[in-house]
Order: structure tokens, then sequence, then C-alpha cells
């Protein structure tokens, strides 16, 4: 099957295999992390406290070094790449899923319907998402739940100029023509035969902004905003990180640099769907 | 006349107007049940406006402004847009230029068929895939259990416009309407497409609404013939008649650019002398007078009716018919 492994090399060339890795190994620690953590990533421990990373307390092993509390390090950001990758994915299935609907509508029926949704894609992008999603959670209040509806609501828009652009261009389609003059339904139309052609553009922008999502996450659990403690997440736990960095520097450094991995890591990969996607059309 | 020779499609005095210009200008049309009329002219004549305007699908810029069109003596013309989409596909099936475009590619070959028959109504997915099958299996598409699952990219262009036609025909339409069917294809295909097209008409009795600018096309699958002309019918006949003597110069011209075989080889004449003029710089006499080789004072002036001459099938709309036989070749 000559075919079949050049599918695959082309969906996964060898040189995304590190990369594959690393987001292999995230997504399993984040689903697995109870199983995975070495210990209770709130177990606190005062006799080891900011430990420097490998030191031994009476049996516990701080292979990432422990924190102020004495919690094991590792454990904590196993258990936060959970929240991590919870909070990306559920705020681009969200985004994604608001701003594509409303994007696809928007082209269907433009007019005076599609003139307010893009002004308010243009309204809502020109405000700056965090501070957008700042002043959201200030009203909201803070919690993974709230994080998500704010990411959700702040992101929409950069799916919904997708959505719109290429619903606009497949409106004038013939099959889409066809299919909408035989009788079908907006709803048929746009479910049979728009959204799936979308996908694949749509995916693209969801990958860029998965990574985003994860930053935005550790932001605004940095500024105390985001997931509360003791939830372990990477960006909380950098910022308590930051009052020890001249102390216990791996307080803020591991954090980061899982976040930077796990960044990197997506936005190559969300470089690859898109080549992929704009090489099939 | 009886019911049985009720005219399945009956057009009268149809007008299209994009912008100031009447792009449509007056066409009445008339087909019968099982019989082929090609509508033929070329491009810019407004054959495509005409068809779509039939069907109630013209373009945004363009508007049908006066009319009256007729599906088996009942009136279609001012029908809401709901009762329409019934009547397209159902009634009315559709045939386009562009049989790749026309497809959705990522829907399987059966999906799009089955979708034709589900907007019909309430179907389950098995009985859709089974007729599916046997249509494609009908429009000579080649091991149809296999084909019912691929993609149209696996498809040819020729069976791309099988596909097209298998779902144009599912359901029996009463009328068929094709614009330019074969022109996106090459020469073998576009003649097996058209001897589908004929088995299916005979086999259902749908009267067929062929367009194309090709007169080897029309002579070879109309019945009767409608030339048009910047916006007007200008003749019109049974295709034998029409043929046999030309009596308006445009299509006399256009009947010399039927390729013929010259020995073995196959030679296509040059096409006529200049175009169709923009909308805009149509003249107010005969539209034709700027490229027509019998043109005088009186045609620049004064626009002739399509009226009866020849044979009694026969119209055509120009003063000077009794000198057409000079053109034709
Ligand atoms: N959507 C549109 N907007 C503006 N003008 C149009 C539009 N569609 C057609 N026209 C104009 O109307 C006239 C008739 O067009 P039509 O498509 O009916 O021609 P046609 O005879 O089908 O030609 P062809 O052989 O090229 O298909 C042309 O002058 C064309 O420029
Ligand atoms: S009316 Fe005059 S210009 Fe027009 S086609 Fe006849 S001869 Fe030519
Ligand atoms: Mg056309």
């Amino acid at each position: 099957m000559a075919s079949a492994t050049s599918l695959a090399r082309r969906i996964a060339p060898p040189r995304l295999w590190p990369f594959l890795a690393i987001a292999a190994i995230l997504v399993v620690g984040a689903v697995l992390a109870p199983l995975i953590a070495p210990y209770d990533p709130n177990a606190q421990n005062l006799l080891g406290r900011l430990r420097a990373p490998g030191t031994e307390v009476r049996g516990v092993v701080y292979w990432l070094g422990s924190d102020e509390l004495g919690r094991d390090l590792l454990s904590r950001l196993i258990h936060g790449a959970r929240v991590s990758l919870t909070v990306a994915a559920l705020s681009v299935v969200a985004s994604g899923i608001v701003g594509t609907v409303l994007g696809m509508i928007a082209a269907w029926y433009r007019g005076i319907v599609g003139a307010i949704i893009m002004r308010l894609v243009d309204i809502v992008l020109s405000v700056p998402a965090i501070l957008l999603a700042i002043i959201t959670v200030a009203i909201m209040g803070p919690g993974l739940v709230n994080v998500v509806v704010v990411l959700a609501f702040t992101r929409w828009p950069r799916y919904a100029r997708v959505a719109y652009g290429q619903t606009l261009g497949l409106a004038s389609m013939p099959y889409v023509r066809l299919s909408r003059f035989m009788g079908g339904s907006t709803l048929w139309v746009l479910g049979r035969h728009v959204l799936p052609n979308i996908v694949g553009p749509i995916m693209v922008v969801a990958t860029l902004e998965f990574g985003l999502m994860v930053l935005f996450e550790a932001g605004l659990s940095f500024l105390g905003l985001g997931v509360q403690p003791p939830t372990p997440s990477w960006g909380s736990i950098l910022a308590t990180g930051r009052n020890y960095v001249t102390t216990a520097w791996w307080i803020a450094v591991f954090p980061g640099l899982f976040l930077f991995l796990l960044v990197l890591t997506v936005n190559v990969l969300g470089d690859h769907v898109r080549d992929v996607v704009e090489g099939r059309r | 006349m009886s019911a049985a020779r009720e005219p399945v499609l009956d057009v009268r005095n149809l007008r299209v107007r994009i912008g100031e210009a009447d792009v449509v200008d007056g066409v009445d049309l008339s087909i019968a049940p099982g019989e082929t009329l090609a509508l033929v002219g070329e491009s810019g004549c407004g054959k495509s406006l005409t068809a779509l305007a039939l069907i109630g699908l013209l373009p945004e810029a363009a508007r049908r402004i006066d009319g009256e069109i007729r599906l088996s003596g009942e009136r279609i013309d001012a029908l809401p847009e709901r009762v329409m989409n019934r009547i397209r596909g159902g009634r009315i099936g559709m045939i386009f230029q562009e049989p790749v475009a026309s497809l959705d590619p990522l829907m399987s070959v059966g999906g799009q068929i089955a979708e034709a028959l589900a907007l019909e109504g309430p179907i389950t997915p098995r009985e859709a895939r089974e007729r599916a099958i046997a249509m494609l299996d009908h429009v000579g598409i080649t091991k149809p259990e296999l084909r019912v699952d691929q993609y149209p990219f696996e498809l040819s262009g020729g069976m791309c416009q099988r596909v097209m036609i298998a779902m144009a025909m599912i359901r029996r339409p009463l009328l068929l309407v094709a614009d330019e069917p074969t022109t996106a294809l090459d020469v073998t295909i576009q003649a097996q497409i058209l001897r589908l097209m004929a088995d299916l008409r005979a086999e259902t009795g749908a009267a067929v609404l062929l367009i194309t600018h090709d007169m080897g096309v029309v002579a070879e699958t109309a019945e009767r013939i409608a030339v048009m002309y910047a916006g007007r019918v200008v003749e019109t006949g049974r295709v034998a008649d029409v043929f046999a003597a030309p009596r308006h110069p445009y299509t006399a011209l256009l009947m010399r650019t039927i390729p013929r075989l010259e020995g073995a080889r196959k030679v296509a004449l040059p096409a006529i002398a200049g175009s169709v003029p923009d909308v805009a710089s149509w003249p107010v006499g005969c539209r034709f007078a700027p490229r027509c080789p019998l043109a005088t004072d009186r045609c620049r002036a004064e626009a002739p009716p399509l009226a009866p001459v020849g044979a009694p099938s026969q119209r055509a709309a120009c003063w000077h018919t009794d000198r057409v036989s000079e053109i034709a070749a």
C-alpha cells in the first residue's frame, strides 16, 4: 500500500515526530494525571519547602523541586497540564462553534444580519483580547468555567471571519446553489454542503488559537483571575514562582518551560495543518 | 388543442433586465412533451439568462420584469420561493455546464443523488442508496455499487456529468433544462452524453431545453431550434426546416460554423466576424445590422418582428428573408 504510506507521510512527516511525541506526552499526562503524577499535587510538606530539583526528603523525591508549601512541583505541573489543556480545548471548541455558526449565518443571509454580525466581529477584534478577558472576569468572577466562557466570548471573531469568507465563496458554487434551489433548507445546505467544506480552514484557525488559549489561561491565572488555588495551573504556579525567582528558580522556570514547549508544539503542528489544508485546495 | 399536446413549457414575452438594459427582450418559447428545443446563439446573447429566468434562478443583478411562464399549463412565474423549490429538482430538472463544480467535492456520489431524493420526501438511507445505484447504472456508469461510494475527484468530467444527469432525472422531471451540458467535455464524451440525454428523454417523455452554441449538436439532438441574438429570438422552427433553408442571416452564418468533413479532415470554418455587441450599444433597429452582410438603411432604422416565413413551422425576424439564401453556403 504505497499510497497509504505516502498519505501517512503527508499527514505526519518525520520532522514532526518529536512534536507529535511532545503533544502525545502532554495529552496522556493530562488525561492520566492522577495515575502518572508521583504525588498528590496538593499534599503539603512543611519539612520539604522550596527544595531544589532532585532533593529527597523522607522518601519523597522532588524531581523538579518543591514549592513554598513543600508540594511536589512535578505533580503540580502534570495536574496543571490538565487545566491548561482542558481550558484551551474547551475555549477553542466553544469559540470555534460560536464563530463558525455566526460567520456562516452572516455570509448566508448577508444584508442587515450579516452587517451586524461582521461589525460585531470588528468591534470585538479591535479591543485587546486580554483586556476584554480581564474586564469580563472582573465582572463574572474568576474560575475555570468563567475563563472558558470569557475566552469563547473574546475569541469567536477569528473563526467568524474565516467562516464568513469561506461561506461567501461557497454560496456561489453550483452545488451549493443547486441544493438550495432544489428545496434544501438553510440548515440543510449549511450543514451538508457548506460546513464540511469549511472545516479545513476552521481547523487551521483552531490549532493556532489553541496555543494562544494556553497562554491566555496562563496569563489570567498568573493575574489571579483564572483557575483558583489550590487547583494547580501553570499560570498560577508561575505567579507563585515569581516571588521566589532568586531563591527557588525552578518554581518559575519549569512551568515557563512547559508552556513554551506546549505552545511551540501546537504552533508547529498548526502550521502543518495549514499546509495540508491549503495544499489540498 | 388536446391536453396531451399541451406544451410542457410555454413562455410568453419574457423580459429580463440588468441595470437599464433588457438583456432578454421579449422571448417566446414553447416545448411539447418529449421534444428537444435547442436554444442557440453566440456568447452573451442571453441564453443562460433566459433559462435561469424560466426556473426562477436569475443572478442577483438580473430581474424578470415581464413574461408569462407555464409548466404544463400552470402559471409558475409568480409562485412563492418555497413552491418553486419543490418544482425545481422535482418537475424541472437542471444540468449545468460545469459538471465538476456542480458536485460537492466532499460528498459521495451516492450521497448527492440521495439528496435529490431526500428533498422530495422521507426516504430510508438504504432505499436511497439502492435507487442511487440503480440510477447510476441507468446513466451508463459501470460498477455502480462501487461508484456510489466514490467522491467527485475520483470521477472523470464525463462521469460527473452522468452523475448530474442522474441527479436531474431521478425524480422524473417533465422538463429538463440543460445549459451547455457538454461544453466542458471533450468531443467523444460529448457525443455519449448527448446520446444518454436523448435516450432518457425518449424513455421518460420529458421535454428538454438544450442550450448550446454548437450547431452540430443542434442538428444531432433537437427537433426544434430557437436562435437568439442580442436578447431576442431571431429565428425559430423545426430543425429540419431551418437547416434546409434558414431565413435569418444570423442563422445562415451560424450554420456555416458547423465543422464539416472535408476529405478525411474535420475542419472548423471561421466564426462570424465581430462579436455580439455589449448590451449598452445595442442598435435601435435590427440588432444584427452591424454584422449583417445584407443590412440596409431600413434595417438600421426599424427592428424587424418575428414573423412566419418559409416552412409552416418557421418564423424569422428579418426584413430581407428572401435574400438569406445568398449567404447560406
Ligand atoms: N450576473 C450578471 N451580472 C451582470 N450581467 C450579466 C450577468 N449574467 C449575465 N450578464 C449579461 O447578460 C448578457 C447575457 O448573458 P447570458 O449569460 O445569458 O449569455 P449566454 O447567451 O448564456 O452566453 P454564454 O454562451 O457565454 O453562456 C451578457 O451580456 C452578460 O454580460
Ligand atoms: S433585418 Fe436587415 S440587418 Fe437584420 S438580419 Fe435582416 S437583413 Fe440583416
Ligand atoms: Mg450561458
